[in-house]
């Protein structure tokens, strides 16, 4: 019989760290290459100089400082963020909902971040209230949701909850269309399209100043749940027999991706497809036992968002909205996941 | 003798559909319980109720000679295992985060396994004879190998009480040998199990009492010997008598 001493338990221990120190140095490369490139190039000299006099209280006189402090770095500080809530949460949603398809997407949140944010720009309310009923919609599509899920009892919950999500959210998009046609073509329909394909580029450090720790709440319940969301992934049966009260933990851990989600939809506009394919890649990368599925998807979803956004705003002489891209990458992604059977 | 388990007076089903009626049954200290029952006679839907999972039409269900609706899931976790038949798993954890899972009544909501917990589950692991697999991940192991590590799973909680749901199905025959091995060495370690199966040669073999199980109710319960005659099983699953022991006979020559 085999000693359990001599059993590497911790097969992937070493694999992680390695995972953990290339995700790091890739998202530092990645902050390095997007503070550099731009519509005013700088080189490696210049920017330790800027870094090195602000760094000494003496800041320099000139564009460089300016594009550094005032522009890059607030919307790599966004990118950086918003990648990492949508990749978190689409990572939180799929293992609880014993889903690798679900993401924030499918779930109804973002249809219902977008029509509050479209309502706001509809009544022509300042972007404040536009960010405020983003964060409220988004929360009542979940709860919506959620609800209509709980009425229906005969059949597996996980699929009501996804299929009322779809439900839902076509309904909320067909809102999104109804406000589209009645807005004025002149001045409200761009912002609404710009909005619905999401972007970092109006970002500012007063948006990151309310939405961070917005996004730190939400993530703080699934750090400390970093265990027990992986009983989730059990059918509810299974769970609820090891002893799990399945109606709290999900719902602490639904308010918890949820927060994550509309805050960063809130004022970067629609997103999609992170939620949904980072986590995949993470689980590849790490498979899905979530301490270490968190770190990872937070990282990745960090860098990717961060890269596309550097080529966002670089590929072509006009800034593409971030969605376009991100759905470039994701929806052929997707496709591949369905024609292998959705398992990780 | 005071019962761990037991139904007074049950009704069982979902919403409307009554699926048993007037169901007693109990089970005590270091006993293997067998359920034996057609196909569709409820043996699912009853053990969903016994372990609390769903709540009874009628009647009620007793851990430790308290009603079970008193018993927070924790609480009934640390009392009862339930081993379900395996399934493959939508996520590819390993055998030992699997087992390790089954620490959780025992763990407070924000609490991890602990490295005591971790010795615990390779010990379980060891005895069961599937060490070897813990870092094997889950979907590809056999299906033998999967029953195991759900029964490890099951260990784990510590439980007084192991309910297994057709723990023998869609094993094979060395497989089978193993799991019902294990089951018996379980009891001889104070254990007491309840299970179901569609064997009944499994349940003579290993069961100290037998309930069979028909039309949503439990018509006969005794030990083996008053219970488990080739009459019963005939009555029980509507064949005849030679049947039964043309069938057994075949077993006993294997």
């Amino acid at each position: 019989m085999p000693q359990p001493a001599s059993i590497d338990v911790n097969r992937s221990l070493p694999a992680y760290v390695k995972v953990m120190l290339m995700l790091v140095a890739a998202l530092l490369a990645a902050i390095v290459l997007s503070l550099l490139i731009g519509k005013f190039p700088l080189s490696l000299a210049e920017l330790w100089q800027v870094l090195v006099a602000r760094i000494s209280g003496e800041p320099l006189q000139g564009s460089a400082d300016t594009v550094i402090w005032q522009l890059r770095l607030p919307r790599i500080l966004a990118a950086i963020l918003v990648g990492a809530s949508l990749a978190v949460a689409g990572a939180a949603y799929q293992g609880m909902f014993r889903n690798p398809l679900v993401s924030p997407d499918i779930l109804g949140v973002s249809a219902g971040a977008g029509l509050g944010a479209i309502c706001a720009i509809f009544f022509n309310l300042p972007m404040l209230l536009v960010q405020l009923f983003a964060f409220v919609g988004g929360l009542f599509a979940v709860a919506a949701v959620y609800a209509l899920a709980s009425l229906v009892r005969r059949h597996d919950p996980v699929l009501v909850l996804v299929l009322a999500g779809i439900a839902l959210g076509a309904l909320l998009g067909a809102g999104i269309s109804l406000l589209k046609i009645l807005a004025d073509p002149y001045t409200q329909l761009p912002t609404i399209t710009f909005w619905l394909l999401g972007g970092l580029h109006s970002v500012s450090l007063a948006d990151l100043a309310y939405s961070a720790p917005l996004m730190l709440l939400g993530l703080t319940p699934l750090v400390l749940l970093r265990w027990r969301i992986n009983l989730l992934s059990l059918s509810d049966d299974e769970a609820a027999a090891l002893g799990v009260n399945l109606t709290r933990t999900r719902l602490l851990l639904i308010i918890a991706a949820t927060l994550m989600t509309a805050s960063a939809v809130s004022f970067t506009g629609i997103i999609g497809w992170v939620g949904l394919v980072i986590p995949h890649v993470a689980r590849l990368l790490v498979g899905p036992h979530f301490s270490r599925l968190l770190p990872v998807a937070l990282l990745l979803g960090a860098t990717f968002l961060l890269l596309t956004d550097t080529l966002a705003r670089n590929i072509a002489s006009i800034e593409l909205p971030l969605g376009i891209l991100t759905a470039l990458v994701g929806a052929p992604f997707f496709i591949y996941l369905l024609a292998r059977g959705g398992r990780t | 003798m005071k019962a761990l388990l037991s139904a007074q007076d049950l009704s069982i089903g979902y919403g409307k559909k009554v699926v048993g009626e007037r169901i007693d049954v109990s089970l005590y200290g270091n006993e293997i319980l067998a359920l034996l029952g057609p196909n569709g006679s409820g043996k699912s839907t009853l053990f969903k109720t016994l372990l609390g999972l769903l709540a009874p039409l009628a009647g009620q269900v007793f851990l430790h000679g308290q009603p079970l609706k008193q018993h927070c899931r924790r609480t009934i976790a640390q009392q009862v295992g339930y081993v379900p038949q395996a399934q493959e798993g939508q996520f590819a954890f390993t055998v030992l985060e699997m087992v390790l899972m089954g620490r959780a009544a025992h763990l407070s909501l924000f609490a991890q396994p602990s490295q005591s917990d971790q010795q615990l589950a390779l010990h379980i692991l060891t005895e069961l004879g599937i060490a070897h697999l813990a870092a094997c991940t889950y979907p590809h192991i056999s299906g033998g190998e999967r029953q195991l590590t759900l029964i490890a799973r099951a260990l784990l909680q510590q439980p007084k009480v192991l309910v297994l749901d057709e723990p023998t199905a869609s094993l094979d025959f060395a497989n089978q040998i193993l799991v019902l091995e294990q089951i018996q060495r379980l009891r001889a370690q104070g254990l007491s199990v309840l299970l179901c199966t569609h064997q009944p040669e499994h349940a003579l073999q290993v069961a100290d009492r037998l309930a069979l199980f028909k039309h949503g109710r439990i018509e006969k319960i005794g030990t083996v010997a008053q219970v488990g005659h080739a009459e019963n099983l005939a009555w029980l699953y509507n064949v005849s008598i030679e049947h039964v022991y043309a069938q057994l006979k075949r077993d006993l020559v294997k």
